[in-house]
């Protein structure tokens, strides 16, 4: 019994912090008012560009680098359409999956010269330096290093939400662009700054998936998690506390999906059980929304212009 | 007066999307040469493999009916502000449902067709049908309902394939449609052309004359073009929403069927390569005009086509042509920049782009 919890605790841990960075960029987001729908693609991305980073120096930590580095420039595509050039952010975000999808699969073909999949890299997924501590040493040494870099990021934007002028800015970037700007908030710079913050972010949900609990890349290794964590931001009511508590509780269904099929002789065709996690986070927004009291962030998805007069 | 200014926004917007096509074969162009490959041989390698051979020609032709279709699903749901990026589980499903039909139900040539493909519309249609009734009662985000069921439709036809209807021998397929289901094809055996893209241009004036000869399409336009004045004007912009997706499900879910009665005669495991995701850049690319659309998807299905070939002969990865496409939709994202530098005409109060 003690090991199935322990199983249970330890994969819901690993399937949910990719998921929990990825939703804490989205709520820095979707604060400041830029819908975010493409943190699919910089999770696929930074996913594989981790392992071009580990692979090239053999050392994981320059793989995250590089990961959040891929992030930022795909974010920094996604904030060009969105903030500079007022396009549909929606639209943009397929923008960035196709973008992803097509330099992942160009990037295995230049460098690695095989398709499919990256050969193993150097990864990290324990943390061996925990190990000395009694009694849970040996659990805390199993984790992946990012996994505890996923609570500082929760504490960090937290922080910066409850108790810096900065998240105050952000949020009335998103509440009432207008109204920042007359304060002498700059609109634009607030979601860049954003932006850039959930591609840092994603980027790190991204790392995790490749070197965090496995050693590779491998094509459609992302697998919808994007828009779970977009899922958990709006279930977690755009606070990061919330998102990061839905996050691990997508976690929690993987762990569930994971363990039901190592059952030997289970009735469930496999199908079914995969399908549980895209299945519960559905059934989850239904419930967790009211027809009018959530809007969301009022002025989410709508350019922002000083010149022209908003509808 | 109004016509002449009617014709020259039509020209601007062709314009815009042939310059955002054109930025993104020079960008592409320009990462292929950091590749270390020649991007003239790449892009000819692409054009041979499309074009090469009167077989090639067919090729290509029968790729671009999908994506006709699954763009007239995608821009018929942008006409009313509707963003169904489930189009590509629509589709699976369509193709699920005209596979049953077509290989369980025995019937003459003339029937077995068209209730096979209105099978596979109604599959489509089932497919959008919660995602619609979600928003329409809980308000759960389009984008993030269809997205999922785009996951689930994909397990789920696996699941039909793998299981209840899986067909005789080791292949993951189900049991092919009887040949009363088939569609006639118009060249004899190696060529692949059938009666699909015949249906795809009839498509296309259907949609047409939905969307601009009847009422529920002038409602339609009015939600896409203003949520807030429709409303005013007493609209129900739910209702229309609503419908506009149960529609572009059903097309997505024709555009299934058709690859399943003209190419394919059954469904293999993992058989649509995206055709639902191309349908997003040919839709915009068209700025939703139906007759735009039919060129956009040459456009598209031939970069798929093709990009078989480029990576055989000149070893740049098939995966280029996501980059384009994705390329193709940034620029297309800023239109309005684009549009600035053309019209160079600021509206009162300051600059164009709003």
């Amino acid at each position: 019994m003690l090991s199935f919890i322990m199983y249970m605790l330890t994969s819901t841990i690993r399937m949910g912090t990719p998921i929990a960075f990825t939703a804490l960029g989205g709520v820095m987001s979707e604060r400041s008012g830029v819908v975010n729908i493409g943190l699919e693609g910089i999770m696929l991305a930074s996913a594989f560009g981790a392992v071009i980073g580990s692979y090239l120096s053999g050392n994981a930590w320059v793989g995250i680098l590089v990961a959040i580095l891929l992030g930022v420039f795909i974010s920094a595509i996604h904030s060009m359409i969105a903030i500079t050039w007022g396009g549909n952010q929606s639209v943009s975000s397929m923008a960035l999956i196709s973008l992803a999808t097509g330099f992942s699969g160009v990037g295995l073909q230049a460098i690695f010269k095989q398709q499919g999949s990256s050969p193993r890299v150097a990864n990290m997924a324990s943390t061996p330096i925990l190990k000395g501590i009694p009694v849970i040493g040996d659990f805390l040494a199993s984790l992946s290093p990012l996994v505890y870099l996923a609570l500082v990021a929760l504490f960090v934007v937290h922080y910066i939400f409850k108790k810096t002028p900065l998240g105050l800015r952000i949020i009335t970037v998103g509440e009432n662009p207008r109204a920042a700007e007359t304060a002498g908030i700059s609109v634009h710079k607030i979601r860049y700054l954003c932006v850039i913050a959930s591609g840092i972010l994603g980027g790190l949900g991204g790392a995790f998936l490749s070197i965090g609990h496995m050693n590779l890349f491998q094509e459609g290794m992302v697998a919808g998690r994007g828009y779970l964590a977009l899922g958990a931001v709006t279930m977690g009511r755009w606070t990061p506390l919330g998102s990061f508590a839905s996050a691990m509780l997508f976690g929690f269904f993987e762990a569930v999906q994971l363990y039901v099929q190592t059952i030997p002789n289970n009735p469930i065709p496999s199908e079914f059980i995969q399908m549980i996690p895209y299945v519960a986070s559905l059934v989850i927004l239904t419930g967790a929304l009211k027809k009018e009291s959530d809007a969301g962030i009022s002025s989410s998805g709508k350019p922002y212009t000083k010149y022209v007069q908003q509808r | 007066m109004l016509q002449a200014k009617k014709h020259s926004t039509m020209f601007i917007n062709l314009l815009i999307s042939l310059i955002s096509l054109f930025m993104a074969i020079v960008v592409g162009a320009i990462i292929i040469a950091l590749l270390g490959s020649n991007p003239f041989e790449a892009y000819g390698a692409l054009l041979k493999g499309a074009f090469g051979t009167p077989m090639a020609w067919t090729i290509t032709l029968t790729k671009s009916v999908p994506m006709i279709i699954t763009g007239l699903a995608v821009a018929l749901a942008f006409k009313c502000s509707v963003f169904n990026i489930g189009v590509e589980g629509q589709l699976l499903l369509g193709a699920m449902a005209a596979a049953i039909v077509g290989a369980h139900i025995k019937l003459p040539t003339f029937l077995h067709i068209p209730v096979v493909l209105i099978a596979s519309m109604i599959g489509g249609m089932l497919w959008a049908f919660i995602p619609a009734l979600l928003k329409e009662k809980r308000n759960v985000h389009i984008v993030i309902s269809t997205i999922m069921f785009n996951y689930i439709g994909q397990y789920l036809v696996q699941y039909l394939i793998m299981g209840p209807f899986k067909g005789e021998g080791a292949a993951l397929a189900t049991k092919a449609i009887h040949d009363t289901a088939r569609l006639p094809k118009f060249l004899p055996p190696p060529y692949v052309l059938n009666l699909g893209i015949v249906i795809a241009i009839f498509g296309i004036f259907v949609v047409y004359i939905l969307l601009n000869k009847t009422s529920i399409g002038y409602e339609m336009r009015a939600v896409g073009l203003n949520k807030h004045a429709a409303r005013t004007n007493g609209i129900n912009v739910e209702r229309n929403m609503f419908f506009a997706l149960l529609f572009s499900g059903a097309i997505a879910g024709l555009a299934g069927g058709i690859e399943v009665t003209g190419s394919l005669g059954k469904i293999v495991n993992g058989f649509s390569p995206g055709y639902g995701f191309n349908g997003i850049p040919v839709a915009l690319m068209a700025r939703n005009n139906p007759f735009m659309i039919f060129f956009t998807a040459l456009l598209i299905g031939t970069m798929r086509s093709g990009s078989l070939m480029m990576q055989s002969s000149v070893g740049v990865s098939q995966n280029m042509v996501d980059i384009i496409q994705g390329l193709i939709i940034v620029f297309l994202c800023g239109e309005h920049v684009i549009r600035y530098y053309l019209v160079k005409k600021p509206s009162k109060g300051g600059k164009q782009h709003a």
